[in-house]
């Protein structure tokens, strides 16, 4: 039932319920009966029309019931998703902090094995040098002059060349001249 | 608004029953004589719900002020109904 016919029934029920009273005469015999049938008319309709409204008030009750409960699912369903997003994004970013951290510890280890590499490659050369200048000494003992240590060990003979030049100062920089 | 389209209705149903009460009345004497006790009857029903408001409340689970608005809107339909039938023609 439609809120249109509700109030057709509501306004019929009013015109027949005042009316008669006044345009039918209580003297006339059927004219007194005629307002009794347009009272009882008049009931009926406001009975229907009160009838319908209850229908309808049940109807949008119903139906606000309904549009309630499917925003609830709604708003329930898009939290849901964003909770599990959010545990998902939480998720990959703990990963790669843990990636992060494992990197960190990568580079350390790498950066802590490079030191140990240097120090090792600069003790092999302090070595390399304690034992030439060791053999300088030896040949300086047996009497060997600057450029027959040169010859012997760097194999460059006594000149102006590049080589020998190069030769002369790392000899002096190991004899400390 | 159909809530408020059915209560308008509730007073016109109540009005037009007292207007037709009077219409019955208006037949005879002895109808005259029965709807005077009907409606002595109903003034009784409706001082007696006023007096036993709060014990009608708890039967009826319907607030104070609900019953009240019931009380007076019936009786103000009855008055309506009866004042509407003795201003006829």
């Amino acid at each position: 039932m439609s809120i249109v016919r509700i109030s057709t029934l509501t306004l019929s029920g009013l015109t027949l319920w005042l009316a008669p009273p006044f345009v039918f005469s209580s003297k006339i015999p059927l004219h007194n009966f005629m307002q009794g049938a347009a009272l009882v008319s008049g009931f009926a309709c406001c009975f229907e029309a009160r009838r319908g409204a209850l229908i309808l008030a049940k109807a949008e009750d119903f139906e606000t019931m309904k549009a309630r409960a499917i925003d609830a699912d709604v708003v329930d369903e898009l939290s849901t998703s964003i909770y599990v997003a959010e545990q998902q994004r939480r998720n990959e970013a703990e990963l790669l902090i843990a990636s992060d951290s494992n990197r960190e510890l990568l580079e350390r280890a790498l950066a802590l094995s490079s030191e140990e590499e240097a120090s090792q490659n600069g003790q092999l050369v302090e070595n390399a040098d304690a034992e030439r200048l060791e053999k300088i000494l030896q040949l300086q003992a047996r009497g060997y002059g600057k450029a027959k240590i040169i010859l012997e060990l760097w194999g460059e003979s006594k000149g102006g060349s590049e080589k020998y030049k190069a030769a002369e100062a790392e000899y002096k920089r190991l004899v400390g001249e | 608004m159909t809530k408020a389209i059915a209560l308008g209705n509730n007073f016109l149903l109540t009005a037009i029953a007292s207007s037709f009460l009077c219409w019955l009345a208006s037949l005879h004497p002895s109808l005259l004589l029965f709807v005077q006790a009907l409606f002595a009857l109903k003034l009784i029903i409706s001082m007696a719900a006023w007096i036993l408001d709060d014990a009608i409340v708890a039967i009826l689970k319907i607030e104070l002020l609900q019953l009240r608005f019931r009380l007076i809107a019936s009786s103000i339909g009855a008055l309506l109904g009866i004042g509407i039938m003795l201003c006829r023609l």
